[in-house]
């Protein structure tokens, strides 16, 4: 494809628009396909050899896009990600002009992916030579994806088939990922009402559900909505397709200790098979309430934790470890009155700092809040009452 | 890279010329259309004031008209559309800044802070350090400058968000200040981090070394754990808070403050009262500050958790065990804390206070209470205390 001449690549553009071919119009927009290696294609102003061809604006379309292959080979990123931000914009307004069809709507999932993957390499190109704002870029492609998602989501007049609302959820999740990535969550939320309020809600490809659901799993997690990200993260996790196992890893980074935290605790044999062992020393330190054992691992795989973003999650792991071992006490004690003092000697063995009678009825009265402890506290005798029936209930039973 | 080369990438910055704390013209114009601060006006002795008052009431009196060009400090004014681009003389060079500053905080505000007059102060002072944001961020300070500008202002906002925290809303407007703080020391974190970067980059090829933070009299530390105090249990600033603390390049020690703000912040986040209170008690004086604006929300939470869990028709728990764990001043303020909540108190023959808590019986309805200062505080404080506070001494 090295030869492919711009006379050549013209006419199959041409052909692709006129057979209305989604797939070709596509690949020729694409900077992941064979055409971009034939240097004829590297043109920095191809104006009036593309204006003989091609009416506007799929001109300006292809005009910026055979600049930003020239800007790639010299290569001069950012001026790569200018022209891809006027590819997406000029393909947006194309959109708008093609009423009652969504035959576009392919060419626009590639060209939007080319943007975000061009703008985080501009980024850090930026950054290495150490100016700009360090993602700026990405920031500025979010809005262009915007003016594409708000073409897509006034397509009210089209019919069910035709209508461009198909394109809201890929949309959707390449703004998840740029805004996950900026750290700018609460902008997450106008778009999953969109989605939400969709007639097209669960008919969206399964692909794109699963990545959606990934994101919406982890917004959830990070408002401590833990049920609900369980829910999306479950859903992700088993329709994610087998072969895909990297991503299946990286949703069971947070699917894992959610399930913890809801009661739940995995298999060694699946974390094993997803090189997650990390994980294996937090779960037998909740399980066995060893919060010192629990405090070890956290600490060993600290980098780990807090790269993936889990570490306050973690965190609340240590509660569910302070409910198994002051069950231990209880089931050694073999009462339902037991001595504060013993709660404490319990804690002080896990080598935890600082700890006195005070701090040990706070962290009980805080579990007798939440419902994971039943019974109360005397003061007066320093002592944990428990209730006589199921005074440590399974915590996948709590609400 | 310094700052010369980046200038050629980023293009010039306008760069200021007024070696005043405010620009001749203003002053000028401010004379004329006598919109000048009382803080700013020319003092003259007490005779002079009075026979003045007295003598001329048709002639205006043209003392009060005068500034003392000492006093007169920039003011703020909005930028908007069709105003112009200030032009060199309008804007002050960081030494002049840094003048100012100086001047706003410790001549101003560190004086008569315990007379009723501070709030105007406070005032005075909280517009004109906006106006010295605003010169610096039109020139397009370096880093090192912008830190050294906005570290005291950081420290001023917390003190009045503190000091302030019992006025009425007609006096002093927490939001705002609130709103103030945060723009500065979240423009503070980020030019230490582009610092921090930089000097990492210069260090690169040297070995990294897990130095101790010695005692902890890194400034750095003090305003990341003053940003984790005042963000208390904030789930976006405790996260920000673990990759701070991972990307330092020395280990917190023991002692480390922000080390220690960042567990107080967790156990926020955790529920966990006692812990809060007890960290609380062995910080400096200003992150007790930054984090006694919290203490409403924290005490409601432990009432709160507390009805559940000491839930018991017989059993009673004793006011002064609650006065010393949630840092109250006196067991008044807790008697009448938790019949706001709707807890009921009981008084035994003996004159003790007793709190009944009874499940159910908390009212989640009511609005949480006013922040309240802590008299053991303010019995340290004084201009003079405060002054060093504000300033790097403390």
């Amino acid at each position: 494809m090295n030869n492919y001449t711009i006379n050549k690549y013209l006419d199959e553009v041409s052909n692709a628009w006129r057979a209305r071919n989604p797939v070709s119009l596509s690949n020729l927009l694409s900077l992941r396909h064979a055409h971009t290696a034939s240097s004829k294609l590297h043109l920095p102003d191809a104006g009036s050899a593309v204006e003989r061809f091609l009416q506007n604006p799929l001109d300006e379309v292809v005009v910026a896009h055979l600049r930003v292959l020239w800007a790639l080979q010299t290569p001069d990123y950012a001026e790569a990600y200018r022209c891809q931000s006027l590819v997406v914009q000029a393909f947006s307004r194309m959109l708008l002009a093609c009423r009652d069809d969504n035959w576009l709507l392919k060419a626009m999932f590639t060209v939007c992916l080319d943007l975000r993957l061009l703008a985080i390499q501009a980024d850090k190109h930026n950054s290495d030579k150490g100016f700009g704002k360090s993602m700026e870029a990405l920031e500025k492609a979010a809005e262009c994806f915007m003016s594409c998602f708000r073409v897509c989501a006034s397509d009210n007049r089209a019919t069910n088939d035709d209508t461009k609302k198909w394109g809201m959820m890929s949309l959707v999740n390449q703004l998840f990922k740029v805004y996950f990535r900026v750290n700018k969550l609460h902008l997450c939320k106008p778009l999953i009402r969109a989605i939400d309020s969709s007639p097209y809600k669960d008919l969206f490809p399964v692909s794109q559900q699963v990545t959606y659901r990934y994101y919406v799993g982890r917004k959830a997690m990070f408002d401590s909505d833990y049920k609900t990200a369980g829910e999306y993260l479950t859903y992700a996790f088993e329709r994610c397709h087998k072969h895909s196992k990297r991503n299946k890893r990286l949703i069971l980074i947070y699917l894992v200790p959610i399930k913890m935290i809801l009661g739940y605790m995995p298999q060694r044999k699946l974390l094993e098979k997803y090189d997650l062992l990390q994980f294996w020393e937090l779960v037998q330190g909740v399980q066995s309430g060893d919060v010192r054992r629990l405090n070890e691992a956290m600490r060993q795989h600290q980098k780990f934790f807090v790269q993936c973003g889990i570490y306050l999650l973690l965190e609340k792991l240590k509660v569910i470890a302070y409910r198994n071992l002051f069950k231990k006490v209880y089931l050694l004690q073999k009462t339902h009155q037991i001595s504060m003092e013993a709660l404490l000697c319990a804690l002080k063995m896990m080598d935890i700092e600082d700890i006195d009678l005070s701090e040990t009825q706070c962290i009980v009265a805080n579990l007798i809040y939440e419902g994971k402890i039943k019974g109360y506290i005397s003061h007066q005798h320093q002592k944990l009452v428990v209730s006589k029936q199921n005074p440590f209930p399974p915590l996948s039973s709590l609400e | 890279m310094d700052y010369g080369e980046e200038l050629s990438v980023y293009g010039d910055f306008i760069k200021g010329t007024c070696n005043l704390m405010c620009p001749i013209n203003e002053r000028k114009l401010r004379e004329r259309e006598r919109l000048l601060h009382p803080l700013e006006r020319l003092t003259q002795p007490e005779s002079a004031v009075s026979s003045t008052i007295v003598s001329t009431k048709t002639n205006h009196n043209r003392n009060l008209d005068l500034a003392d060009p000492n006093k007169i400090v920039k003011s703020f004014s909005r930028s908007a559309a069709g105003q112009k681009m200030p032009s060199p003389s309008d804007l002050r060079p960081y030494s002049i800044l840094d003048m100012t500053v100086s001047y706003l905080i410790l001549e101003v505000a560190c004086n008569g802070i315990h007379s009723a007059g501070w709030a105007d102060r406070y005032n005075f002072v909280t517009d004109r350090l906006r106006a010295v944001r605003q010169d610096m961020v039109i020139q397009n300070l370096p880093p090192r400058d912008c830190i050294s500008l906005l570290k005291p202002m950081v420290k001023f906002h917390i003190f009045a968000a503190y000091w302030l925290s019992e006025s009425s809303i007609n006096v002093f407007d927490p939001k705002l200040n609130a709103s103030f703080l945060h723009e500065c020391i979240k423009r503070l974190l980020l030019m230490y981090n582009i610092n921090r970067k930089k000097a990492a980059d210069i260090n690169k090829e040297e070995k990294e070394v897990d130095q101790k933070c010695e005692n902890c009299e890194n400034e750095e530390h003090m305003i990341g754990a003053s940003y984790s105090l005042i963000n208390s249990g904030n789930v976006e600033a405790l996260n920000q808070a673990v990759i701070r603390l991972g990307d330092y390049n020395c280990m917190p020690c023991e002692s480390c403050f922000e080390k220690k703000a960042f567990e107080v912040s967790l156990a926020t986040w955790h529920g966990n009262y006692t812990k809060v209170c007890k960290i609380l008690r062995k910080l400096p004086p200003l992150l007790v500050m930054a984090a006694a604006i919290n203490l409403p929300s924290i005490r409601r939470h432990a009432l709160k958790v507390m009805t559940a869990a000491y839930s018991n028709k017989t059993l009673k728990f004793p006011i002064d065990v609650l006065e010393e764990t949630l840092m109250w001043n006196n067991k008044n303020e807790v008697v009448e804390e938790c019949k706001y909540y709707g807890i009921s108190v009981e008084k035994t023959d003996d004159m003790k206070f007793y709190a009944c808590f009874q499940k159910g019986t908390f009212d989640s309805n009511v609005k949480q209470l006013q922040p309240s200062r802590l008299k053991w505080l303010d019995n340290t404080l004084n201009d003079i205390t405060l002054s060093k506070i504000l300033s790097n001494q403390s």
